[in-house]
């Protein structure tokens, strides 16, 4: 793949870049916080179950939650410490939803659960991929799907090639391009782990084309680790800075070209894109044998002093990080993790971060948007000329919105609202400041609660199908056995026959009586 | 002449055979794709809720449906289903939308059952008259509600001699996260606060 045959994506926005001030220093611990609040559950809402009990002493490393279903991870001990809650709290998702939290109070000690001396790096894909998903190890760049799945799925099916997305296009967030200036050798092996995980041998690692160091730094350890002699062919490629070119299928689009279709993944088309941070925590994992218990994060804005990028631990809470990077509280109106585009405001700051937390953007009142009211659509189409995903805005709004009668989410669901990515272009652009994408969030969690209504009914049908068959049956049944005894009865002989019977009985069990008294 | 006569029978006979020809064509593809049952109870079916509640008055969802289909019962009569049901059943038939008659019950929120199970007897009421086999028990044994099978038609309520059924909240799957619809204006006048004597 070469740099001038690159493609384009629909749309897309240029904005301000706002990343230079965290990402001038190299990044620094953060340290022990007082307290870990790890929520044991996905951004998707998979859920863990703890396997720790409040009072007890775990080691960093120790597990301290399996999954409960097949999409669910591993959560581990991100330092040595003493369990005081498991509870739910308010997590650093959508809304600050409330999960399950695992609260640990370090001990300061930093014991490391005891490991067996000898390191034994693993041979097979199978093994690597039972290492990923030991290390409980989930897409970093924000979807935090498990990332040894993506895997299974490739053990029969042609090499597929990978990319490793160092495109991170949203303003402010600068973690990972943080973390491939510090640690470019660790990202390239951790790159080769997994296409040894895929058994495939080409890997192009994508970075935006504003941040030109990177790259240098990243050649050179290509080069160091003399991949090229092994059979590994990794590139480096620089995309155009378009927002968003870090979501999947731009990226896709913009180095090979190819759509990947509706409701399809990237495997379908024979690619496998990975974080730059996934990619340094499976290095982690599989030659330092570290499970994912801590990750880059960027605490930046305009109510914070001196924007860093800290190494933090999961579970470390917003609280702590702010102090370290000398953040103004008073100032301080809006705390968003993620970035301006498509971040989720915080209440307050007691919530720890979790494997998928990027950026902790603090902005002061004199930064953020003003509140205007919305006005109504005027359909201009500046947010079809926009959406990347080349979906029509303000068509799905009338759908989700127009009026009461011509409402209807299927055809919502008919217009693609599933493959909108919540880029937030729209609602950037919108003249009539409509908050598009929250539209497409209700619409999104409407329909899906709609279809497992659909399902449900489709069940309750099905038993109460059976049910009334099964009395129609048993109704049937005596039907037919009242009918064969009278069709007996009316035969004279038959009756007859019964009738001694029966009066025979009835004298044996007289005489049985007797023979009981005497 | 003859010539002619000729031609005229053999128009003709084509096109009685071609006729043959599509009238067994026809035939066949009848039978093959004969569709059964009533298509249409079947559609109506489809579009209600299966709570098998009986507040449309009749002994469940599809009497109900075989009644709407008929031309016996309005489309407005199912609380389960709301007025998002009424929509579609509405559109289906391509009749005018009701209001949900208050007569048979109000819209609520999904609820299931739950059986508190110190209290209970094992009278097996409620088994026999729960419409979808979601409770089981035996004689003289504690009852328990199959959550993922209850559909929150309440009928178990007043069998229990007891009175140890409650409605609760119907769970949600963990990835299903309901939120509130946004708040738009539809016109100028309102997004501007215009007060409505003034339009
Ligand atoms: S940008 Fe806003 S006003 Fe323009 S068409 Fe889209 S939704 Fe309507
Ligand atoms: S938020 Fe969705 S609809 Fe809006 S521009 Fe992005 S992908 Fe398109
Ligand atoms: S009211 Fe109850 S029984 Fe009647 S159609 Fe609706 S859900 Fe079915
Ligand atoms: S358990 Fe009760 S409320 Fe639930 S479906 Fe059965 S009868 Fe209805």
């Amino acid at each position: 793949m070469n740099q001038d045959r690159l493609s384009h994506f629909h749309g897309g926005l240029v904005l301000r870049h706002h990343k230079k001030a965290s990402c001038e220093k190299p990044m620094l611990p953060a340290g022990l916080p007082e307290q870990l609040v790890i929520a044991i559950k996905s951004s998707r809402g998979h859920t863990s179950e703890p396997v720790v009990a409040i009072g007890d002493h775990v080691f960093k490393g120790q597990v301290i939650a399996e999954p409960e279903d097949s999409l669910g991870t591993v959560y581990h001990a991100p330092t040595s410490g003493l369990v005081v809650a498991i509870e739910e709290r308010q997590t650093a998702s959508a809304e600050a939803k409330q999960a399950v939290c695992v609260v640990i109070e370090p001990d300061g000690e930093d014991t490391w659960l005891t490991r067996p001396e000898k390191l034994k790096l693993p041979a097979s894909a199978q093994e690597i991929i039972a290492q990923i998903s030991a290390a409980g190890i989930v897409g970093m760049g924000g979807a935090g799907f498990p990332t040894h799945i993506k895997y299974h799925a490739t053990q029969t099916d042609t090499a597929p090639t990978l990319i490793i997305n160092g495109a991170e296009c949203e303003p402010y967030i600068s973690c990972d391009e943080r973390l491939m200036l510090d640690e470019p050798e660790a990202i390239v092996r951790g790159t080769v782990w997994l296409l040894k995980a895929a058994q495939a041998n080409r890997a192009i690692i994508a970075i935006e084309d504003n941040i030109g160091g990177v790259k240098k730094q990243l050649d050179a350890a290509i080069k160091k680790l003399e991949l090229v002699a092994q059979g590994f062919d990794l590139s480096v490629i620089k995309v155009p800075t378009i927002y968003p070119t870090g979501g999947e299928k731009q990226l896709i689009k913009v180095l090979t070209g190819i759509e990947v279709p509706s409701g399809l993944t990237p495997l379908s088309v024979g690619l496998i894109m990975q974080n730059v941070a996934t990619a340094k925590a499976v290095y982690d994992a599989i030659e330092l044998r570290k499970p994912l218990i801590s990750r880059v994060i960027t605490v930046t804005g305009d109510a914070i002093e001196s924007p860093r990028n800290y190494e933090a631990l999961i579970g470390t809470p917003f609280q702590h990080l702010l102090q370290l990077a000398a953040c103004d509280f008073q100032d301080l109106d809006k705390l968003i993790i993620g970035g301006p585009m498509m971040g989720y405001a915080m209440p307050h700051a007691d919530i720890g971060i979790e494997k998928t937390t990027n950026c902790l953007l603090a902005l002061p009142a004199d930064c953020t948007k003003p509140e205007i009211d919305a006005m109504p659509c005027i359909r201009c189409g500046d947010c079809v000329k926009v959406c990347p995903q080349e979906l029509l805005p303000q068509q799905l709004l009338w759908y989700i919105n127009g009026n009461d009668e011509h409402n209807d989410l299927e055809k919502a669901r008919e217009h693609h609202v599933f493959d909108c990515i919540e880029c937030g272009a729209c609602s950037w652009v919108c003249p009539s400041h409509i908050n598009l994408v929250d539209f497409y969030r209700f619409a999104k969690s409407e329909l899906t609660y709609l279809d497992h209504k659909k399902a449900k009914a489709q069940q309750a049908k099905i038993r109460h199908d059976e049910r009334e068959a099964r009395l129609e049956r048993i109704k049937a049944e005596r039907q037919a056995k009242r009918r064969r005894k009278t069709a007996k009865l009316s035969n004279k002989k038959d009756a007859k026959a019964e009738m001694s019977a029966v009066l025979a009985r009835i004298k044996q069990q007289e005489q049985a009586k007797v023979d009981d008294e005497g | 002449m003859m010539a002619w006569i000729d031609h005229w029978v053999l128009a003709l006979l084509s096109m009685v055979l071609l006729a043959l020809a599509f009238g067994l064509l026809i035939l066949w593809v009848s039978k093959k794709f004969k569709v059964e049952g009533n298509p249409i109870v079947e559609q109506i079916n489809a579009i209600l809720p299966q709570t098998q509640c009986g507040q449309c008055n009749y002994p469940g969802c599809k009497p109900y449906a075989q009644a709407i289909a008929a031309g016996e019962a309005p489309i407005n009569q199912c609380p389960p289903g709301g007025q998002e049901g009424i929509k579609k059943l509405a559109e289906l038939l391509d009749v005018e939308v009701l209001e949900l008659n208050p007569e048979n019950g109000a819209e609520e929120a999904d609820q299931v059952v739950e059986i508190v199970e110190p209290d209970c007897i094992g009278c097996t009421k409620c088994i026999q008259v729960c419409p979808v086999d979601a409770i089981v028990g035996a004689a003289k044994q504690m009852h328990t509600v199959i959550l993922d099978e209850c559909t929150g038609c309440d009928l178990c309520i007043p069998a229990c001699p007891v009175d140890c059924i409650i409605k609760i909240p119907a769970p949600l799957p963990a990835p299903i996260n309901r939120k509130p619809k946004p708040s738009l204006m539809h016109t100028v006048r309102e997004a501007q606060g215009f007060p409505e004597a003034l339009s």
